[in-house]
């Protein structure tokens, strides 16, 4: 009963410390438990509507002409094989709403049973898709999401027979190829215009371009317990399918891509979430040393009264569990609601829509662990309170005892305020160091998201992850010869001089038997590699980290890759970086690729150095060479899509906003407790002629210091951590070695807002300065 | 004639105490005249403290008027307080109250920086001579918490007249302090006073009430008595001791 009496008092005097601990609690229960939530309803959404639609374990696009019926019996016979299915498509490499063009391998299929569709304002699923009239399509939620276009917007697709138009019926659910983050896109046409097109393309069909293609879905036999990429693989080495056809995908490489951005963005979320757990915990050590040197006299009489240590621990083990469990519980009521609403901010990247399922064994043992953590924590800090004699505790208290610094900053009538502040900060350096280590945690973390947006909107960024940016991209309708390109060069440089440009192309080659994209380029030097050289004679290639991994394979080692109908052998001369295909990629010279029966370049791009002038270059390239290929400008538009844009903001947005919450509660609760065990030098100040408002200002600028320093810190962890941490995260997407680039900015503005938030709010609660009146130094005396 | 300083008239304070009022002061008129040294003397809870705060406006009053420099400063604003402090009044408590992390040097110089029409380098003169005046140069460097009780309580004093103020609060200066401090610290007031400065003291200690020039006494409020003294001089000091006694005897203390 005496614990009950001691702990309900405790925290009637310390609502302050209860309140604050509560509310961080409620924000790190609440975000883990919808971080936890949302990345297991993305990817169980997708898992789900996979096995509604009954689509294959692994699809393949193959030109009609290579899957011969003996290729296919071959599928279909495989032992590990339980059946598989082919259909006809239309391959189109180019597509348009609006003012947006997409350019990529888009396969037109009439339309399929077993699809769902989203009702009229994208917020469930209907069962049932109407059949399509002539001029009708339906997309998937990628496509809507890439072009900005919906339920009845003109779409134009371009093909080898020429540009259709169609009105967008729908958008349907296309669980293996429908993100936005899959290039490959299947769109559903009417049977009319189907057969329209076909024999449109088949018209103007040539030996090297031809848009008549079949997608195969294969489907593993019950009880096989390959994974699907070694499913692919064993398929492959038996039947040569992927070998033969353009592309293919996987379930579980399908649920990789589809779920990219939300995995990137929802890992950065739960560090950020664990981090802020330690921020947690440093202000709790905070709370219970300050509250215990405050408290030092109560303690003692408590113990003169003929309180155990431990029954005294206990009321203030009990009174922080109590917060952290009230805390917790609340987040997790707050989070329910909020989880799905969450979940459907990826819907237009995912296509799909969250669930609402709360992952409720994950969620325990991460609240178990929680729970766990705190109560080691609040332990080790109590257990200082068993040396507290009595005698002493009643007999002149725990006293401050300030000793000399060796940072002695002079006491100066010119910014007297700054040096009283920092006088303050050297002589009592603990009191402040929980606070610079928590500004550092969230600076550190402000700073690395900032670096990961920098990487979305900067060219120098997106070149340091391997990629190339240009403004002026070209798609070849026929192969181009040497000639060509000179000549196209020559037209470019009318408008600007060129700083970089490549000619490539990307397709699947088999890599030891298993499909990887091949990247050819005509100038391979154009790649910086990371370890070795990129392939200059035709017998090298280069390969990601990934791949070296995956695969088991090293600068030196021979490999096998095989084109449609060659196999040659090749040495592995460097590795480089690609975020294409994730990382899963290699590269090979164009006399390489050659070797294998691979001739054509198929994309061009010109970086300029006057990049305003890439619309005309652009222009004039169409201009001059409109019959063999079509150029168009990017210049001034997002490197990424805008969608990856918000969706990286938002998670910006999230980690400052949270930081600054955190600044303030953290501030609040800091401020307060140094504000009681300095209350009696407040009144000296104001009895020897300091007013309120300096006070306070000087209160803030003592914080605004520490903030300052752990900001200092915090840059100092980013620069040796922030690289590692989103080289971590950010594999996913292939991202292995990230030249981490800081600019002012980078460092400035976390920094500024941080510390600009400290002294703001330590300003705004110093405010209680006002309440100290000087009679106070004589009553509690 | 003596030019008044400061003077109070009607004073009142009450505090709130279980839903009723405690009337601590009541209807004080007062004046207190330049060069005087004016010891306020009374039993425990008969408002000495509060008078003395209420008078340098380090707390309000709840009615009445306290006039300095011919305003009324029961109504002033903080700012103009807070400037009051740092230019025409100084304080010493009982318990010193310096800044604990600053040195006795910088206690002694920080409120002498508030006073911008000094220089920094005036100020720290005028502390360096303080220090030496107050017998405690050597240990200007030091922590309050490194130096005894009777030398912080000098220390206090110079922080008190750093600016020269033109009166000096002091509440039970000498209450922590053993009889050889008691004495110091009472010198330096005398001599501090006979060089003309004005000072308002509280006490308890029949020692310290010798210094005065003024002897007030104060009873459930009120001021009920007055004794006006010669300039203290230490080979008078039986007689005005006897003087004195007989006086607080009246007064019934």
């Amino acid at each position: 009963m005496e614990i009950v009496t001691l702990l309900k008092a405790n925290i009637r005097g310390k609502k302050g410390s209860f309140i604050s601990i509560v509310l961080l609690m409620m924000i790190i229960a609440m975000s883990l438990a919808i971080v936890l939530s949302v990345k297991e309803n993305c990817k169980n959404s997708q898992k789900a509507m996979l096995d509604e639609t009954n689509i294959g374990d692994m699809a393949a696009f193959i030109k009609t002409e290579r899957l011969s019926d003996a290729l296919f019996q071959s599928v279909e016979n495989n032992p590990l094989v339980e059946k598989a299915e082919h259909y006809a498509a239309i391959v189109s490499d180019q597509a348009e709403s609006g003012e947006n063009l997409d350019g990529n391998s888009w396969y037109l299929t009439k339309c399929r049973s077993g699809y769902q569709m989203y009702n009229e304002d994208v917020t469930a699923y209907k069962k049932k898709m109407p059949s399509l009239k002539k001029g009708e399509i339906y997309i998937p939620q990628g496509v809507s999401t890439k072009l900005d276009c919906g339920k009845g917007d003109k779409i134009k697709i371009f093909t080898i027979g020429g540009r259709y138009e169609f009105k967008i019926k729908g958008i349907f659910i296309e669980p293996l190829f429908g993100s936005a983050t899959i290039g490959w896109k299947q769109l559903f046409i009417s049977d009319e215009d189907f057969e329209e097109i076909y024999l449109s393309c088949k018209e103007k069909e040539t030996e090297e371009m031809s848009a008549d293609f079949q997608i195969v879905q294969v489907y593993k036999k019950a009880g096989c317990t390959l994974s699907d990429s070694r499913f692919r693989r064993e398929l492959n080495l038996a039947t040569g399918i992927t070998d033969q056809s353009s592309g293919s995908m996987t379930r579980e490489l399908s649920m990789h891509y589809t779920n990219i951005y939300s995995d990137i963005i929802l890992s950065v979320l739960m560090v950020f979430g664990i981090f802020l757990f330690v921020i947690v915990l440093i202000v709790m050590g905070h709370s219970v040393s300050t509250g215990m040197e405050m408290e030092y006299v109560n303690l003692g009489i408590l113990k003169a009264q003929g309180f155990t240590k431990n029954k005294i621990r206990a009321v203030w083990e009990l009174q922080y569990f109590l917060a952290i469990f009230t805390g917790t519980v609340a987040g997790l009521v707050i989070a329910a609601p909020l989880v799905q609403k969450m979940g459907n901010i990826f819907q237009p990247l995912t296509g799909f829509l969250a669930g609402d399922d709360i992952s409720f064994l994950k969620i325990a043992l991460v609240v178990l662990l929680i729970w766990l953590v705190s109560g080691l924590v609040i332990f080790l800090i109590t257990k200082r309170m068993d040396k507290i004699s009595p005698v002493r505790a009643i007999s002149g208290g725990h006293n401050d005892i300030y000793f000399d610094s060796r940072i002695k900053a002079p006491i100066c009538q010119r910014g007297l305020l700054g040096s009283l502040a920092l006088r303050q900060l050297t002589s009592c350096k603990r009191r402040y160091i929980g606070t610079m280590a928590i500004v550092s945690i969230l600076v550190f973390f402000m700073m690395t998201v900032t670096i990961l947006g920098n990487i979305v909107d900067s060219k120098s960024a997106v070149e340091a992850m391997g990629a190339i940016y240009t403004e002026c991209d070209v798609n070849f309708k026929k192969v181009p010869d040497d000639k060509t390109f000179e000549a196209m060069e020559k037209v470019v440089e009318k408008y600007s001089p060129i700083e970089k440009s490549y000619y490539m192309a990307g397709l699947y080659c088999s890599l030891n038997g298993e499909e990887i994209y091949c990247q050819v380029y005509k100038n391979p030097k154009v790649i910086a590699a990371i370890k070795g050289r990129v392939p200059l004679y035709d017998n090298e290639i280069a390969i990601t980290e990934l791949i070296g991994e995956e695969l088991n394979l090293k600068i030196g080692d021979k490999v096998i890759v095989a084109g449609v109908d060659k196999k040659e052998e090749y040495v592995i001369s460097g590795i480089f970086q690609s975020i294409n295909d994730t990382g899963m990629t290699f590269m090979i010279s164009l006399d390489g690729a050659k070797r294998i029966g691979i001739h054509e370049i198929v994309f061009a791009g010109y970086s300029l150095t006057i990049p305003a002038k890439a619309k005309e270059a652009a222009k004039a390239l169409n201009d001059s060479f409109g019959d063999i290929l079509e150029a168009e400008s990017s210049a001034g538009e997002n490197i990424m899509e805008d969608t990856y844009v918000m969706a990286i903001n938002a998670m910006k947005g999230i980690i400052f906003g949270f930081s600054i919450l955190f600044a303030l509660v953290v501030v609040s609760m800091i401020c307060s407790k140094i504000f009681l065990q300095e209350k009696i030098n407040i009144g000296i100040y104001k009895a020897v002629g300091f007013n309120t408002f300096q006070l306070r200002l000087q209160f803030a600028i003592r914080f605004f210091m520490v903030s300052l320093a752990g900001s200092a810190v915090g840059a100092v962890l980013s620069l040796f951590f922030s690289g590692k941490m989103l080289n971590s995260i950010l594999r996913m997407v292939g991202i292995t070695n990230l030249a981490v680039r800081y600019t002012l900015p980078t460092v400035i503005v976390p920094a500024a807002v941080i510390s600009a938030c400290f002294f703001l709010f330590a300003f705004f609660v110093s405010g209680k300065v006002r309440r100290v009146e000087v009679r106070e130094l004589i009553m509690m005396e | 004639m003596k030019q008044v300083i400061l003077s109070a008239n009607g004073l009142c304070k009450s505090f709130a105490h279980n839903g009723g009022q405690i009337h601590v002061l009541s209807q004080i008129d007062l004046e207190l005249y330049e060069g005087d040294f004016t010891v306020v003397m009374g039993a425990s809870g008969s408002g000495k403290s509060t008078m003395l705060y209420t008078l340098s406006g380090m707390d309000r009053a709840t009615a009445g008027q306290v006039i300095y420099g011919g305003e009324n400063i029961v109504d002033a604003k903080e700012k103009k307080l807070a400037s009051l402090r740092h230019s025409d009044f100084g304080f010493i408590f009982q318990q010193m109250h310096l800044v604990s992390n600053l040195s006795l040097f910088e206690n002694i110089a920080v409120p002498g920086y508030l006073n911008k029409r000094k220089t920094a380098s005036r100020v720290r003169e005028r502390a360096e001579e303080l220090l030496e005046q107050m017998g405690i140069a050597h240990l200007k460097s030091h922590l309050p918490s490194q130096v005894s009780g009777g030398e912080q309580q000098r220390c206090a004093i110079a922080r008190a007249v750093i600016h020269n103020p033109r009166l000096l609060f002091a509440d039970e200066p000498t209450g922590a302090l053993n009889k050889k401090s008691t004495t110091e610290v009472l010198d330096l007031l005398t001599s501090l006073n006979q060089s003309g400065q004005s000072i308002l003291m509280v006490t308890h200690d029949i020692r310290a009430a010798l210094r005065a020039t003024r002897l007030l006494y104060l009873e459930d409020g009120k001021v009920v008595g007055e004794l006006p003294l010669p300039d203290y001089s230490p080979e008078e000091e039986k007689s005005r001791e006897a003087q004195v006694n007989a006086w607080l005897s009246a007064m019934e203390w």
